[in-house]
């Protein structure tokens, strides 16, 4: 059984189908794993009872041949995400004791399922942060190289994927927190159309950014979660009502007709050569796989990073007043007035890159000021989503770039320059302005052996074609297969 | 109104709550009252991770309030966040309308002194109601209760238009009375379900340019309106008499000593910081939604008004009282449409049945006697079965049991004799029984009448129909004359 | 337009945002806030003309719920984190009249 790390979901489904191990026993192997592992402080909350009776009741749903897509199946979730009866942390002092009293939806979709969620992973700090470093519990270390940072902010959800730890993970993007840590972490992950999937009991960080999606090792599984996850909430208004396709059905078709847009501003002077030369290679992999590769340009790319520092602290500053130490959260002691019980919950509960986002946020709402920044950030961003909208309406039918401009960098290297760190996500923020799914696949490795990911870009409401190309490249190619289990 | 040279402003700001069952963005009940923080949900607690999703009847409600108040219902309007941190507001942001408030440009007619004036409605604006804070000095803390949290609002906001003191109060209680009407609320001050904020300020007679203005808050009874007002505007003169400046603040009312006072502090720090909630997509208001609301609206007090006088004959004084609350006028039409008499109904209903609930503190909504009995009762009088005091006694005996008219006139034997040959009976035995007196009638004496008709009446025992009774009798008598 | 916003101008926005103007790495907030505030300065210079603002990416509208009461929490599981409780009120320092 030391193995059955290395299965895909649809092996594991099928071997638990067969009996050939049972849920507990692939608990007790996913658990134990991530005892050994604890070195990577991917996870801030393992529970391993609530694990082993889940599992113990999706064996008698197996034995009595009441199978759903997960039954079983150990899963972990970045504890950015509201689990009933379990500590959601948001990996922030501020709720370092705080247990949610309800279930985010997509976890009750996940139970629907009949999942076996077995812990809660590290992040950065209310989802802001792009190395995990941001995380009140520590960074989490990359599996490929314990001195790089697993990419943010859903490091621990990539790590322990990565280290064979679960197969599959939860993640949210917000500016590109689930495809940059799986392009650091060489698995796969998708950040699906904003509305797609609901949104309820997922902390906010920027509500008209925030995206909940899969992390996996491979396009299949990946697709496997998907179909789990996706549907109208009517908890979410912002959740849209579409009905959800098999994003299984389609994969395997072949790639002929398919027009795969570059846009000249994502390869660019300053991304590492090795980067640029893996996702060259895996654009022209998808050409003799019958795609055509069309040159298209973003112009206002550039802008987009900085839109997004006015936007995303806007909207964080105002979802974090909710943490004001009164009715739940870190409430400072000795407070006389009310002021201070608010300035001192807040200061002590928070970290420094959250404290920062706040600030931001708050002066670009504030009087005076809010026509020059946020106002105009808005406006922006529609320039950024029309670059999209015309591309897509004429010239292709997905946008390959790399997800990041380097590998991953130096645990402790950038955290003290906050512009270095955010111009990590300068690929993947323009997705997330615009409310597109996009995707990242493993697409090769640099001289250190550090994972490269190919980014997907597809238009509104088309994960299929995503999931249909990154299958197909997948498939062709052995990235996805090298691991790096211990 | 004018006190010495000075003309007074003001402009109210009005929040309704709204009678929903759930509250304005989750499935929380609306209910007022309950134990502290029992009408709760994530969305109530300002957890992570909740959202809000709006309720379609405080959108109707709004349109409603818009259609009855003249507005235009904006098409594209939306919610933004209002943010500030008070222990009463969960989320640190309040969710209103911004700059896209869901009604504009509208007006209320009211009539002072026999004057009417066009009020100018700025806009009204969906938000959610905060929680409530209890102070308790005692023990230097305050405590939070969060079950008004969420309830729905519409927020009423009208131009500066108005010129006195009773204005003011004859505006909100004309709001109050459309709330009420539309069925979108109870406009209970006492109960905070309406509550007022007065702008006021003062500017010399005939200058057009308005003077500083200073925002009055915690006006909670109808009673404290006019005095709120007439209290500021009476401190506002006695500055600028003596050559200061009104300084533009927030006030408190305090109905202790039915003053204002300072709330220092409030003005300078406040920034809120708008911005469109990002959690809830815009509405888009479509015609078809407006004419299907606006073909349901129930009629209105100022239009029935009007019909109770033209076509009704009521006096003004009578079809104000009776189109004062909708459930007078409810109460009127059911005994109107029992009765088909509306000067009795009107006159029932306002002196008999009003006097007695008075008496006996009781409100319309608990009468005994109910609107269709009274309608009953006021058809046999019309009818000739009872007379208007045999009416009175069955009324007594109603208001007591809630028996229908006809029982309790069934179980009395109170039923009045109409039939003319019974009435001729008693009249011939009269006219044998008082042979003075018919005689001195038929000499001439007339006043000797009404003995007559009295002991008509008294040997049917009370019971014979009156104008019966009187019609025979004259025409028995006229027969004996010739 | 960059300029950097003078010490006094950022507390302002610390007490705003109800953070503590006694943080320990006060100066470093400040230097950092305003190199932030500089580089997304960057969009003064984007020409916005005619452009409407987006604010919300899907563009769908008219979304709601009924009237209808449901998935409520009791008493307990609302205050199941509240540290500081009188029965089943939430406890705070007393307000005085004004403040906020
Ligand atoms: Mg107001
Ligand atoms: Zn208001």
């Amino acid at each position: 059984m030391t193995n059955l790390h290395e299965l895909s979901l649809k092996q594991l489904r099928t071997g638990l189908d067969n009996k050939e191990f049972s849920s507990k026993e692939l608990t007790e192997h996913s658990l134990a794993r991530i005892a050994s592992h604890q070195e990577l402080n991917a996870f801030i909350n393992v529970t391993p009872e609530i694990a082993l009776a889940a599992a113990d009741v999706a064996d008698q749903k197996i034995k009595n041949k009441d199978v759903k897509s997960l039954t079983g199946i150990p899963l972990a979730i970045k504890d950015l995400i509201l689990t009933k009866g379990i500590k959601t942390t948001c990996a922030s002092k501020f709720l370092e004791n705080f247990v949610a009293p309800y279930n985010a939806t997509v976890i009750e979709k996940l139970l629907a399922e009949d999942a076996v969620i077995v812990g809660k992973t590290n992040l950065d700090e209310f989802a802001m942060g792009s190395s995990n470093e941001n995380s009140a519990f520590g960074p989490v270390k990359n599996p490929w190289n314990h001195t790089k940072v697993p990419g943010g902010s859903s490091g621990g959800s990539a790590a322990v994927i990565a280290a064979g730890l679960v197969r599959a993970t939860l993640g949210t993007d917000t500016g590109g927190s689930i495809r940059q840590p799986c392009s650091f972490c060489s698995i796969t992950g998708i950040k699906p159309t904003y509305g797609r999937v609901s949104r309820y009991g997922v902390t906010a960080y920027a509500s008209s950014l925030d995206q909940v999606g899969p992390m996996a090792g491979n396009v299949e599984d990946l697709a496997v979660m998907l179909n789990a996850l996706c549907g109208k909430d009517p908890l979410d208004a912002t959740s849209v009502s579409l009905k959800t396709p098999d994003f299984t059905k389609n994969l395997g078709q072949d790639l002929k007709g398919l027009r795969v847009g570059m846009p000249k501003e994502y390869f660019i002077d300053g991304i590492q050569a090795e980067v640029r030369s893996a996702v060259e290679n895996a654009v022209k992999q998808l050409e003799s796989l019958g795609a055509t590769v069309v040159p298209v340009s973003l112009p206002n790319t550039e802008h987009a990073v900085p839109t997004y520092y006015i936007i995303a602290p806007a909207e964080a500053s105002s979802n974090l007043g909710r943490f004001d130490g009164i009715r739940f959260g870190n409430r400072a002691t000795g407070c006389e007035t009310l002021e201070d019980l608010y300035c001192e919950s807040r200061s002590q509960g928070f970290g420094i890159e959250v404290k920062r986002r706040i600030m931001m946020g708050t002066y670009v709402l504030s009087s005076g000021y809010y026509d020059a920044y946020y106002l105009k950030a808005q406006k922006v961003r529609r320039l950024v989503k029309n670059d999209f909208d015309k591309v897509f309406a004429k010239d292709c039918d997905v946008i390959a770039s790399p997800v990041t401009p380097t590998t991953a960098f130096d645990l402790n290297s950038r955290v003290s320059d906050p512009i270095q760190m955010y111009l990590n996500d300068i690929f993947t923020i323009p997705v997330n302005l615009a409310g597109l799914p996009a995707l990242s696949v493993p697409c090769g490795f640099d001289q250190n052996n550090l994972p490269i990911g190919l980014h997907l870009i597809g238009k509104a409401w088309d994960e299929e074609t995503l999931l249909k190309t990154a299958f197909a490249y997948e498939q062709s190619t052995e990235w996805s297969k090298k691991n790096c289990y211990k | 109104m004018f006190i010495e040279d000075y003309e007074i402003v003001v402009g109210l700001e009005v929040h309704a709550q709204l009678a929903t069952q759930s509250k304005i963005f989750s499935g929380a009940s609306a209910t007022f009252g309950g134990n502290p923080n029992s009408h709760v949900d994530s969305v109530t607690m300002g957890l992570p991770g909740c959202l809000p999703v709006p309720n379609k009847k405080v959108i109707e409600s709004a349109i409603k309030l818009g259609l009855a108040l003249n507005c235009q219902i904006r098409n594209y309007n939306r919610f933004a966040r209002k943010h500030y941190f008070y222990p009463d507001l969960p989320k640190g942001y309040q969710i209103s309308q911004f700059e896209e408030p869901i009604c504009e440009h509208g007006h209320l007619n009211i009539t002072v002194d026999d004057m009417v004036r066009n009020i100018g409605i700025t806009r009204i604006h969906m938000e959610e109601d905060a929680g409530k804070n209890i102070h308790d000095s005692r023990t230097n803390a305050s405590l939070v209760d969060l079950n008004r949290a969420g309830v729905p609002l519409l927020e009423i906001v009208s131009e500066p238009d108005l010129r006195s003191p009773e204005e003011a109060s004859v505006y909100l209680r004309g709001i109050r009375q459309i709330i009420r009407f539309l069925g979108i609320g109870d406009g209970n001050m006492e109960e905070g379900s309406l509550r007022c904020d007065a702008n006021i300020s003062l500017r010399p007679r005939g200058s057009l340019k308005f003077g500083t203005r200073t925002e009055i808050k915690n006006i909670n009874s109808f009673k404290f309106v006019e005095k709120a007002i007439f209290y500021e505007a009476t401190r506002q003169l006695k500055i600028l008499k003596e050559g200061g400046v009104i300084i533009q603040e927030t006030r408190l009312f305090d109905s202790a000593t039915e003053t204002t006072r300072s709330m220092r502090g409030k003005e300078g720090a406040a920034d809120y910081r708008y911005f469109p909630d990002p959690d809830l997509p815009p509405l888009h208001i479509e015609e078809s939604w407006i004419q299907e609301i606006r073909s349901k609206l129930p009629i209105l007090p100022h239009q029935k008004k009007v019909e109770l006088v033209e076509s009704y004959g009521l006096t003004d004084y009578d079809a104000s009282l009776i189109t004062s609350e909708r459930e007078n006028l409810e109460f009127y039409e059911e005994v109107y449409s029992a009765c088909k008499n509306a000067k009795l109904a009107c006159n029932w209903m306002t002196s008999e049945l009003f006097g007695f609930l008075n008496k006996n503190g009781k409100h319309l909504k608990d009468s005994p006697v109910s609107a269709k009995n009274l309608g009953q009762l006021i058809k046999l009088i019309d009818q000739g079965i009872l007379s208007g005091r045999m009416a009175k006694d069955v009324f007594e005996e109603m208001f007591e049991t809630s028996k229908t008219p006809e029982a309790i006139i069934e179980e009395k034997g109170l039923k009045q004799v109409s039939d003319p040959k019974e009435i001729i009976n008693i009249i011939q035995k009269v006219i044998s029984e008082c042979p003075d007196q018919v005689r001195d009638y038929l000499a001439g004496k007339e006043q000797v009448f009404g003995f007559l008709v009295g002991q008509v009446m008294k040997n049917s025992g009370g019971k014979a129909n009156p104008k019966l009774a009187n019609e025979a009798l004259k025409s028995e008598l006229q027969k004996l004359m010739e | 337009m960059a300029m950097n916003l003078s010490k006094e101008e950022v507390l302002k926005i610390i007490f705003l945002a109800r953070l503590s103007t006694k943080e320990e790495n006060l100066d470093q907030m400040i230097n950092d806030f305003n190199n932030v505030l500089n580089y997304v300065d960057a969009l003064s210079k984007v020409n916005v003309d005619n452009i409407e603002p987006l604010a919300h990416v899907h563009e769908s509208y008219n979304i709601y719920r009924e009237d209808v009461c449901g998935n409520g929490l009791t008493t307990e599981e609302a205050l199941l984190n509240t540290s500081d409780r009188s029965g089943s009120f939430i406890r705070v320092p007393l307000i005085i009249e004004g403040e906020s």
